[in-house]
């Protein structure tokens, strides 16, 4: 078999392109959308005294768009690009990949028209209305369908670890959504779940608990799995390595939802579910840890020069860390302690900018230049991007730390008449404005990096010859070693 | 070799690992989720835990939209020092008509679920009119613009008409009487807000919300209270003859 | 099992030339696994069967050691009133009164606390009873439960010295 290329004219690279300009575009708008609601913690004002501009609005708005238009556009063109290569075999359907790619961004369109506008469920990250619920649904099976029609008319026999990730994704995303948009209409906005009281809370964190896990981590795994090896030109580390921790990690993640409730009037008995299976997660999370950076083995000269696997370096090692922390904050003691503060916060972010916007970065690096058929046009530019970044995001986590475990403290401090020490609640808050305002600074850097990333990427595509001089241009080797059969 | 059964009977059939994956990610959910539908497992409403009156449905459909969860908890915690700061935890018996539930995930600010009576319905008003002027420096928004906008009676008999659907005891009388019961309840909020110098109308937003914030966690309270109150007594009823034998 | 480090398995004609070595699990992490799954279960086991805990049991004892160690406080008894308590309950204040009652105590929403009228009473347990009870229908708060009562006559102290109390 002849060494694969980046330009097979058989496969649609037409839609992986779209998909790939979408993310970028809406990485931008959600990030700087957070970057607002972060400007409204430290100072109020900024909301302009405009409803639709309002903290409670624009929140949902935020982690929307950077989960479901940002990463989920970063998915579908990651995806579509890697498992037509996979599978070396073209998209079941063009017509469904078009239907897949403009009904999401009419989608996206439509929730950043309703949230604002304070049409809400007030679910965390469904908090769509039901009717854009239904048109995701359809757009999921749309999707689906292109999926495993991929899949039955494939070319080679067995399925690589990467498509074994996303079809976790899709199949799971499916099931999540469409049990926790269970809703009686009341109106063409407004709705009603089925669930009600502590179980529409265990149904909410089983739901958001797993789109983090399903959306946010095993797709990007996945990819992982064809980006990593095609960048740093190595065999992945371990085979039977991505097969326990795949397992694992699918069976073990969709227990975790009630580490979201612990100290409720969930029945303890589902209380400990949740903690006992976020600290088995541990290991089956750090298998996939293990298998990107072990794959990196013997490529670590490359990283002073190569922008990409830095990135990919610094994106796996956040996911390492977060996959730490999670099952620690999972644990009672811990829980009591970092629940409801801004530590959660800090938590999500590092997996999210950490771990999924720095694996998106490497892999848009990776992919503009192969699908323009161009040289990446600057590299120092790329270089700038992953230090913004990187710096942005330590700011951002330990501000977020600091600012959680302090108010955690202060909210059980008891004086020494076993009275609470700060009972007025803008005590705890005060303290928090400083940390507030070094949290803006690493969103804004994290953002601006976008927007170099954005320019570096648009010269690219429309052909510039590259500043750096083809010599230091990253990319990656087309052909890897071949196997001793 | 389980590597090469795996590559042989999973790897190569798209169907298996289909099937396979969907078994493994159901099961988890099944074993927390299903139980407490169970009779035994799913919580049942406490004594005098009533739906929300119009007004008060009105009032949270503004707390919905407004996306109040994004900043207040509803759920306060078995701990001394959140009972001492909010009052009594929150129990599963109080909040079965909550549809959906808005724990929230952040104590931005204070968590709210006992927050009914803490405040006059004037620290309410003028809260969300500036809630620097109860608060000094809060970093809440100004919800100014719900003292001139008006809740639509017609909406809430929709959405009471769905909620009974689903099986929150609202009756076809109550559901017709809504335009009314919203004019007497917020009547009575207005009058109190008038003795302190504050205008507004029965069907303003900024009175619907005041009537949810003010019910929040009020009938939990008694109930648990009532159940406190019970247990003592057949303690000190059982103890007696408990120290007789002694 | 011992086995050569790094043997790729030859599967690269089906990943778009991606290899994969068949290298064996890394022993920590095996053990890692075992550990989290072992550890797991024996805390849930522990938890529910043998300490039988549960999280009412651990607020009920929490509350009884809180109760153990600071018994419930006479608010009737006579207070001897030193200057840390002022000093203290002028801190008080001044995060919690002023909104209402002005960093003066001229008042504002609330009435002037430094005039020779006391709407409620001016003496010390009257108005300590103001403070900790509110006044609902006047706007009010009930302060007890906020400050609890230790912080609420650190407060009444205060209050009574610098107001003019009776």
């Amino acid at each position: 078999m002849s060494t694969e290329t980046a330009h097979t004219p058989n496969y649609d690279d037409a839609v992986t392109k779209k998909f790939l300009i979408a993310s970028v575009t809406w990485g931008a708008v959600g990030m700087l959308v957070g970057v607002i609601c972060a400007l409204q913690l430290a100072w109020w004002p900024a909301n302009l005294n405009v409803p639709w501009l309002t903290f409670g609005r624009l929140r949902p708005l935020h982690t929307n768009a950077v989960i479901f238009a940002f990463t989920g556009n970063f998915i579908f063109a990651a995806m579509y690009y890697s498992m037509q290569r996979l599978l070396k075999t073209r998209m079941f359907n063009d017509v469904l990949s078009q239907v897949h790619f403009w009904g999401w961004q009419s989608i996206i369109v439509a929730a950043a028209i309703t949230l604002p506008a304070g049409l809400s469920q007030s679910k965390e990250y469904a908090e769509l209305i039901w009717p854009i619920d239904i048109a995701i649904a359809v757009i999921w099976v749309v999707m689906a369908v292109n999926f495993f029609g991929t899949i039955a008319i494939r070319k080679v026999k067995h399925l690589y670890v990467a498509i074994w990730f996303y079809m976790s994704m899709v199949i799971t995303i499916a099931v999540l959504h469409i049990v926790n948009s269970l809703v009686l209409p009341a109106s063409a906005t407004v709705s009603y779940p089925v669930f009600s009281g502590i179980t529409d809370a265990l149904v909410q964190w089983w739901y958001g608990h797993n789109a983090v896990g399903f959306l946010l981590t095993t797709p990007i795994l996945g990819l992982m799995y064809y980006f990593v090896p095609k960048t740093a030109g190595r065999p992945v580390y371990s085979y039977r390595l991505s097969i326990l921790h795949f397992w694992g990690l699918v069976f073990l993640y969709i227990w975790a939802g009630p580490h979201h409730i612990l100290y409720s009037s969930l029945p303890d008995w589902a209380q400990t579910t949740g903690v006992v299976f976020s600290v088995m997660l541990l290991a089956p999370s750090w298998g996939g840890m293990l298998n990107g950076l072990l794959t990196l083995r013997g490529a670590w000269d490359k990283l002073r020069t190569d922008p990409l696997l830095k990135f990919w370096v610094v994106a796996i090692t956040f996911y390492g860390m977060s996959t730490f922390e999670g099952p620690m904050m999972s644990i009672r003691a811990v829980n009591a302690l970092s629940h409801f503060t801004d530590w959660t916060i800090g938590h999500v972010h590092s997996g999210a900018l950490g771990w999924v916007g720095m694996a998106a970065f490497a892999t848009f690096y990776y992919m503009v230049p192969k699908l323009w058929n161009n040289q990446l046009y600057s590299v120092k530019a790329a270089t700038l991007h992953f230090w913004l970044a990187t710096i942005g995001i330590v700011l951002y986590v330990m501000a977020m730390w600091t600012a959680g475990i302090t108010q955690g403290l202060m909210w059980r401090e008891l004086d020494a008449d076993g009275q609470l020490q700060y009972p007025n609640f803008m005590d705890t808050v005060l303290q928090l404005i400083p940390l507030y305002w070094i949290r803006l600074v690493g969103g804004t850097m994290y953002l601006v990096g976008l927007l170099v990333m954005a320019w570096n990427l648009v010269k690219t595509a429309s052909g510039v010859a590259p500043k750096d001089g083809p010599e230091q241009v990253t990319a990656a080797p087309e052909s890897l070693p071949t196997p001793a059969k | 070799m389980a590597d090469s059964m795996h590559r042989k009977l999973i790897e190569s059939k798209g169907a298996v690992m289909a099937v396979l994956t969907t078994v493994a990610i159901s099961i988890g959910g099944l074993v927390e989720i299903a139980p407490l539908y169970s009779e035994a497992l799913g919580p049942e409403p406490m004594e005098g835990i009533e739906p929300l009156t119009p007004l008060e449905l009105a009032g949270r459909d503004i707390y919905v939209r407004e996306g109040c969860y994004n900043c207040h908890s509803q759920m306060v915690r078995p701990f001394r020092d959140e009972t001492l700061r909010y009052g009594e935890w929150t129990r599963a018996g109080e909040i079965v008509y909550d549809r959906p539930f808005q724990m929230g995930s952040r104590r931005i600010g204070p968590d709210l679920q006992r927050v009914g009576g803490k405040y006059p319905d004037a620290w309410h008003y003028e809260h969300m009119d500036d809630p620097r002027a109860t608060s000094p420096g809060s970093i809440m928004p100004r919800y100014s613009w719900l003292k001139e906008r008006q809740i639509d009676p017609e909406a809430v008999q929709a959405s009471m008409r769905a909620l009974q659907t689903l099986g929150t005891p609202y009756t076809d009388e109550q559901i017709a009487d809504a335009p009314a019961a919203i004019q007497r309840q917020g009547g009575e909020i207005v009058a109190r807000l008038e003795a302190g110098n504050l205008s507004a109308q029965p069907d303003d937003q900024i009175v619907a919300l005041t009537a949810y914030l003010q019910q929040l966690g009020v009938a939990g309270r008694k109930a648990i209270q009532a159940q406190k109150d019970a247990a003592a007594a057949l303690e000190a009823g059982t103890e007696i003859p408990a120290s007789v034998e002694d | 099992m011992s086995k050569t480090q790094d043997q790729v398995l030859g599967h690269g004609d089906e990943c778009d030339g991606i290899e994969e070595y068949d290298n064996d699990l890394p022993a920590w992490w095996v053990g890692l696994f075992i550990l989290t799954v072992v550890g797991g279960i024996g805390y849930a086991i522990n938890y529910h069967f043998v300490s039988e805990t549960s999280q009412l049991a651990q607020y009920q004892a929490e509350m009884a050691e809180a109760e153990a160690q600071w018994p419930a406080m006479d608010m009737t008894a006579t207070v001897v009133v030193t200057e840390e308590m002022l000093a203290e309950g002028k801190d008080l204040y001044m995060t919690n009164c002023i909104g209402c009652h002005g960093p003066e105590m001229k008042g504002g929403i609330g009435p002037d606390l430094t005039d020779a009228e006391w709407v409620h009473g001016g003496t010390f347990n009257e108005i300590q009873n103001t403070i900790s009870k509110g006044v609902p229908e006047k706007g009010m708060l009930s302060w007890e439960p906020i400050l609890g009562p230790q912080k609420v006559q650190k407060v009444t102290a205060y209050v009574h010295a610098a107001g003019g109390g009776q």
